[in-house]
């Protein structure tokens, strides 16, 4: 057991390649990367989204340190056994079709990463089929659509209906979000979860994972 | 004369038109839209795929054809405006698709709420316009929405119009029904009876919608408003210089399109561009940085001859409470003493443009109809000097008595229709109600004053019957 407090400092200021040193340093020292990847990396992270929640930490801050945390576990990935680098989910991320706003679901994108999870990222002006195919293809756990428009929020539930119709509707849990979604339209279209906001999208997407998983809900 | 409020000498003025003029040129500007790329290139632009480039030259002589001010026409004449050089006008708030109400609850809006916000323009003592889509309901067929909110706007009201197309089809939409009211297409653009906000996607691109709309609407003759929101930090970068040339570009690059498909067509440019809040990566529409690049915007506009639109009762509050007041009457104040000619979003905005409040809308119409007031000038007569009655009165007297106060007390003062001004006493008798609770009786007293304008049974029957056509198509 390491103490990882230096290496929480240093993804807290998301020095990459200081964060690489420390890695460097502890596997020299003899300290199992899965240990590293876990209660180094993947911890530190949780605190980096536990402060973006609260407003300590502002976006760009936290990219920076999912982008640090990026460069750390390229290091660390050969050496992890297969059992060890397996991801909390795969998740199909995408813009619906008729919406050009990517922002949002990039910064998304990072935080699931750097949750764990294996993101097919779909763009933007994503077709609800183009949709239908990938999370067959994938065999993705969890979908998450986003829409900034109000033009295009009727896309997210045309998709949502699209999945329903390919017959694949229980084999995936479908998220939503983007500035004109909220709760109701999420109950209303029949997703399984709705997040206000990038660190509560990943946090969400773990929860609604292990609720399929045990099949009784679970709270963090 | 003295101006804090970022103003810009020749120099810096001239260092940001070149900046501008170096991001169309070196960086283009790509137009998802194989047409307006055809125009482009038909008129010697470079091109390189769906990119375009703008020589200085190309731009100058592109804006000489854009007027500095032009009339909007309305179905009642005397309701028809001008925009530009001395004149500007208050279009309401646009686009929200949830309504907050006086209790903070919040729900998606509807087509009883589009029409209740028409019946509030029509009986406004201070919006010039009115605007389709004010909130975008969630009980409409998607065929048939934006031609049924067009047909709101013509029917509940008979003043000029704006109107925000999400496509090339919802485009023809205005233009068709816009000659069904006043008799032919002739009639229709000749002049503008409306204004059509385009609005590029930042950074640098208009997608095929923005582009389509905007060509269809050229070549209708109607107005084009043409600008930008850009975050600051997000879609722009983090410094305001470069937000504020980035806007200028995307806006500058729609206006040379609009004058290359039909010279002289009326445009306006500017933005909405703010910071944002990189806490959360959400747009901060009620910051002071929108009041900066709103200062540079409108004195750029003035640089190149056009209109400018910028401003509005925006806030990032989710309720008509002090927040939401200190930003909108932030952007409202300092937009229109800047010169800002059009005001899309003056009234009734919350929550970064998603939330529409009733209650908000008739506050910040009265701070606009306050801002007004405040700008207007202060007339100086003989009779305003009023220098025989002060001499009458004399040191020490009262002017309450005088014939002219009497004669002029209800006329010479704003007169707020919310705003309260009693005793402390009053106000605690009457349960301590804050102005929102005054706010929500208005609209309600207001809503039972509307008087549905007078139109043509054929003109409303032949609406009707577009939007059935549209339903069935």
């Amino acid at each position: 057991m390491s103490d990882y407090k230096e290496l929480l400092e240093v993804l807290l200021t998301g020095d990459g390649e200081k964060l690489e040193t420390l890695v460097k340093e502890a596997l020299e020292n003899g300290v199992a990367a899965n240990e590293i990847l876990n209660q180094g990396l993947i911890a530190s992270m949780d605190v980096v989204g536990a402060r973006m929640e609260s407003g300590e930490m502002f976006i760009p801050e936290v990219l920076m340190s999912a982008q640090a945390m990026g460069g750390a576990v390229e290091i660390l990935k050969p050496l992890l056994s297969e059992e060890d680098s397996a991801v909390a989910g795969k998740v199909v991320l995408g813009t619906v079709k008729g919406d050009l706003h990517d922002i949002g679901k990039n910064l998304v994108a990072m935080m699931l990463e750097s949750a764990g999870f294996e993101v097919i990222e779909m763009g933007v002006d994503v077709t609800p089929e183009k949709f239908v195919e990938a999370i067959k293809d994938n065999d993705a756990d969890i979908l998450a659509l986003s829409a900034l428009l109000t033009t295009t929020m009727p896309m997210m539930a045309q998709t949502v209906k699209t999945i329903e119709e390919s017959g694949i509707r229980d084999t995936v849990k479908i998220l939503v979000g983007g500035a004109p979604v909220n709760q109701t339209f999420a109950d209303e279209i029949g997703a399984d979860g709705y997040a206000p906001d990038a660190g509560s999208a990943s946090k969400l997407a773990k929860t609604l994972l292990k609720k399929s998983a045990y099949g009784s809900i679970q709270t963090n | 004369m003295l101006n804090r409020l970022q103003s810009l000498d020749r120099a810096r003025t001239e260092r940001l038109h070149s900046a501008c003029m170096e991001v169309l040129n070196k960086t283009g500007i790509l137009f998802n839209e194989p047409e307006a790329v055809e125009i482009f290139k038909a008129n010697g632009f470079r091109v390189d795929g769906n990119k375009v480039y703008f020589e200085e030259e190309q731009v100058m002589n592109a804006l000489k054809t854009a007027p500095s001010e032009f009339t909007i026409r309305a179905r009642n004449p005397e309701k028809s405006v001008r925009i530009g050089g001395d004149h500007f006008v208050l279009s309401p708030g646009w686009g929200a698709p949830f309504i907050v109400d006086a209790a903070g609850d919040s729900r998606a809006a509807t087509m009883a709420d589009a029409d209740n916000l028409c019946k509030l323009v029509q009986t406004s003592p201070h919006l010039d316009m009115i605007a389709s889509a004010m909130v975008p309901p969630k009980d409409l067929n998607a065929k048939t929405a934006m031609a049924e909110l067009l047909a709101a706007c013509f029917t509940l009201t008979d003043m000029p119009l704006t109107t925000n197309p999400c496509s090339r089809e919802n485009a023809i939409e205005t233009i068709e029904m816009a000659s069904i009211v006043w008799g032919s297409r002739e009639a229709a653009t000749a002049s503008p009876v409306s204004i059509v906000s385009v609005n590029p996607t930042s950074p640098l691109t208009y997608s095929p919608e923005a582009a389509g709309g905007l060509i269809e609407l050229a070549r209708g003759g109607q107005a084009l408003l043409i600008s930008s929101m850009v975050m600051a930090g997000l879609s722009g970068p983090i410094t305001l210089a470069g937000t504020a040339v980035l806007e200028m570009a995307e806006s500058l690059a729609g206006i040379v399109l609009a004058q290359l498909v039909n010279p002289g067509v009326p445009c306006v440019c500017g933005g909405t561009s703010c910071s944002a809040d990189l806490r959360f990566c959400s747009a901060s529409i009620g910051s002071p940085e929108l009041v900066k690049l709103m200062a540079i915007s409108t004195q750029m506009s003035r640089f190149y001859g056009l209109p400018c639109r910028y401003g509005g009762g925006l806030t990032d509050a989710h309720f008509p409470d002090m927040q939401a007041g200190m930003e909108s009457t932030l952007n409202i104040a300092l937009s229109l003493v800047s010169g800002a000619h059009y005001m899309h979003q003056a009234c009734g905005i919350l929550g970064s443009y998603t939330e529409m409040s009733f209650e908000k809308f008739v506050l910040d119409e009265e701070i606009g109809g306050m801002v007004k007031r405040a700008i207007s000038p202060v007339e100086i007569s003989d009779e305003t000097l009023a220098l025989d009655a002060i001499d009458r009165v004399g040191c020490g007297g009262s002017f309450l008595m005088e014939p002219m106060t009497a004669k002029r007390c209800r006329s010479e003062f704003f007169m707020p229709k919310v705003s309260m001004r009693e005793t402390y006493e009053k106000w605690n008798s009457n349960g301590r109600a804050d102005v929102t609770k005054a706010a929500e009786k208005h609209v309600q007293d207001r809503l039972a004053a509307y008087v549905k304008p007078d139109m043509d049974p054929g003109i409303e029957k032949d609406l009707k019957a577009y939007i059935v056509a549209k339903a069935n198509a």
